[in-house]
């Protein structure tokens, strides 16, 4: 076997070797499909507030985030302003409501309240949907990775990771899962933080703020590349440019051209950014995976504990982000510019982390930061595939083609669903293989935004809210967030006079919020609403 | 509006209290008025069409990137209400 990296590959071999270890020593502790949902409602706040951390930071927050700053400076960090913004819109308006009012999935919360199959089928349609396009960009992620440290063929590198992924899921069930997000956690908190410590030590004389001033007189290498034909820099004795050398060049001869600091570059206007911001703040509040943490504690306090440690854990990982992206444009400078040159901007992009620690501390430090990154990517997309099995194994297999299955048949179903939802996502990921995994994540916090958010927020918060009121604003905002989806992934650049933006979420968020509301208006089947209320809100 | 039990919903003990309900979704509403008004603020001075805000100086930073670490400052004083909050309940 040839391989680019070995003792990077070997470091996270062995990396993979625990989280299969720690996946089959959950395997004892689920003996009911409530263990495989839920790990029977057993894990304490910390534990569940480290595992929801490693849920949530995927591929999109080790790598996209901080190789967008790489690229195009300080603009890319609204990406991560947003995904933590989202944890407070979730602790403040849903945690505990959504704790004490479901048992494993989100339709069981609009089933509570408003019972009916047809719900019960529509949350897992949504559910699968969100859940699918969200393992694309792990996979993505995760085939760029193992194609730094191997060499081999994207395609193959893809085949792995999705083999691997699977392979989690049908091996153990959420105890597993759940320790294992939670070491994955802080493995990347780790990974992260150590990267930033190294630059700043190596490149900054120990000083992080001088990480701030050297990023406010560089050019970012998305606007530095529109000039290069014209910037003439003298190679440094090794025959390369020193880290530096080509961005003072490149300030010198373009005292005009923007720096990393300077805002509006990569957002493109006020509605795109709005679209973006509003899908973000929106989307955990419409992501299963993320919500079906909060069944695996005992009850509502306990959900918003679990939610404050992760929500102090985001703080210091995306502040971290924005140094470490910025060190990152400067010592890797050259080689951004010369992948942007080659056209290979989703590779600049993914792959930018794990060469920043190539270049800092050689293999050994590369297959920390893989390990970190396989780490994030690995626990979002294993969360992901247990929530769509347990909606497909507990809403639609349990619930409604056969309620009189056992337990062993709806774990094999669930079993069954995690390996075809892993292939469908495989196929996606080849197809979107070069694309910004932060963006692609951006994309299906969007989605959830204009689905299962509204739905979830108002039957916690409206007791006029009607089921048909519910199945209309999922559906509505379903098909607006999708259609817009694809339109901007086939560079459509408008859908009927509609300019297509970056993100569905400005179309879809109010499509689905008006139709919820003038339909429930209109309609009269509030469910259960004072009983659904009491249970959601008893302290 | 009609309130009809549908078959199949949680059956519930948990008495429906209109006033904890109300006080519950005041202070929910303030907090995310708080939170949104930093948020939304922050991420439209960022946009190409306010830029000259953005861009203003203090201590030789731009505006934007105290604006981006107040998001997280106030995310963090907002989720410490937020729980204390809870304890008072």
């Amino acid at each position: 076997m040839n391989l680019e990296n070995p003792i990077a590959f070997w470091i996270l071999v062995v990396s993979l070797l625990g989280v299969v270890y720690i996946s089959w020593w959950g395997k004892k502790f689920t003996s009911t499909t409530t263990d495989f949902y839920v790990a029977g409602g057993k894990i304490s706040p910390r534990l569940n507030g480290w595992a929801m951390f490693g849920d949530y930071c995927s591929a999109a927050s080790f790598l996209g985030v901080a190789g967008a700053i790489a690229l195009a400076g300080v603009d890319s960090w609204w990406v991560a302003i947003g995904f933590f913004g989202a944890w407070i819109f979730v602790l403040v308006a849903l945690a505990g409501p959504l704790k004490s009012s479901g048992k494993f999935t989100v339709a069981d919360v609009l089933v509570g309240r408003f019972g009916g199959r047809s719900l019960k089928f529509l949350a897992m349609f949504t559910t699968v949907v969100i859940g699918t396009l969200y393992l694309v960009p792990q996979i993505v992620g995760a085939g760029h990775l193992f194609q730094l440290l191997l060499g081999w063929d994207y395609m193959v590198t893809v085949v792995v990771s999705a083999i691997v992924m699977g392979l989690m899921v049908v091996l153990g069930g959420m105890m597993g899962t759940t320790y294992n997000q939670a070491v994955q956690g802080v493995i990347l908190l780790v990974a992260m933080l150590l990267l930033f410590v190294m630059a700043t030590v190596m490149y900054f004389g120990g000083n992080p703020f001088a990480i701030v001033s050297q990023a406010m007189t560089t050019v970012p290498p998305t606007e530095a590349v529109k000039v290069m034909a014209q910037v003439t820099v003298p190679p440094t004795p090794e025959g390369a440019y020193g880290p530096f050398v080509l961005a003072e060049a490149i300030r010198a001869g373009f005292a005009n051209l923007p720096n990393a600091l300077t805002p509006g570059i990569a957002v493109p206007d006020v509605w795109s950014q709005v679209s973006l911001v509003l899908g973000l703040l929106l989307g955990v509040a419409g992501l299963p995976h993320i919500l079906i943490r909060f069944y695996t504690v005992k009850d509502a306090k306990d959900a918003k504990k679990g939610a404050e440690i992760t929500i102090i854990g985001l703080a210091v990982f995306y502040i971290a982000v924005l140094f470490v992206g910025f060190a990152t444009m400067m010592i890797l400078y050259p080689q951004l510019i010369e992948m942007l040159q080659a056209g290979q901007r989703g590779r600049a992009t993914n792959m930018a982390i794990p060469l920043l620690g190539m270049e800092m501390g050689g293999e050994v430090i590369l297959g920390i930061v893989a390990a970190g990154a396989m780490a994030a990517m690995l626990s979002t997309a294993v969360g992901l595939l247990i929530s769509m099995t347990t909606s497909l194994s507990h809403d639609v297999y349990a619930g409604v083609l056969r309620p009189n299955s056992t337990d062993r048949e709806r774990l094999v179903f669930a079993k069954i669903g995690a390996v075809v939802l892993t292939v469908i996502a495989l196929l996606a990921s080849i197809w979107l293989k070069d694309q910004n995994v932060a963006i692609l994540v951006a994309m299906c916090f969007g989605i959830a935004a204009s689905t299962f958010a509204p739905v979830l927020i108002l039957s916690v918060w409206w007791k006029g809210l009607t089921k048909e009121g519910v199945i209309a604003g999922l559906v509505v905002g379903l098909v607006v967030s999708l259609v817009f989806t694809f339109a901007r992934f086939s560079a459509v650049p408008e859908i009927a006079g509609i300019r297509v933006l970056g993100n569905p979420a400005l179309y879809g968020v109010p499509a689905a919020l008006i139709t919820i509301i003038v339909v429930s208006l209109l309609t009269k089947t509030t469910g259960n609403a004072r009983e659904f209320m009491g249970l959601a809100h008893r302290n | 509006m009609q309130n009809q039990s549908p078959k199949g919903s949680t059956p519930s003990s948990v008495e429906f209290d209109e006033a904890s309900f109300r006080r519950k979704l005041g202070a929910a509403i303030k907090l995310l008025l708080i939170f949104c008004t930093m948020y939304f603020t922050a991420a439209v001075i960022a946009t190409r069409e306010f830029k000259h805000i953005a861009s203003i100086e203090i201590l030789g930073m731009p505006l934007a990137l105290y604006t981006g670490v107040l998001v997280f400052v106030v995310g963090l004083v907002v989720t410490r209400m937020c729980l204390n909050l809870d304890r008072k309940d």
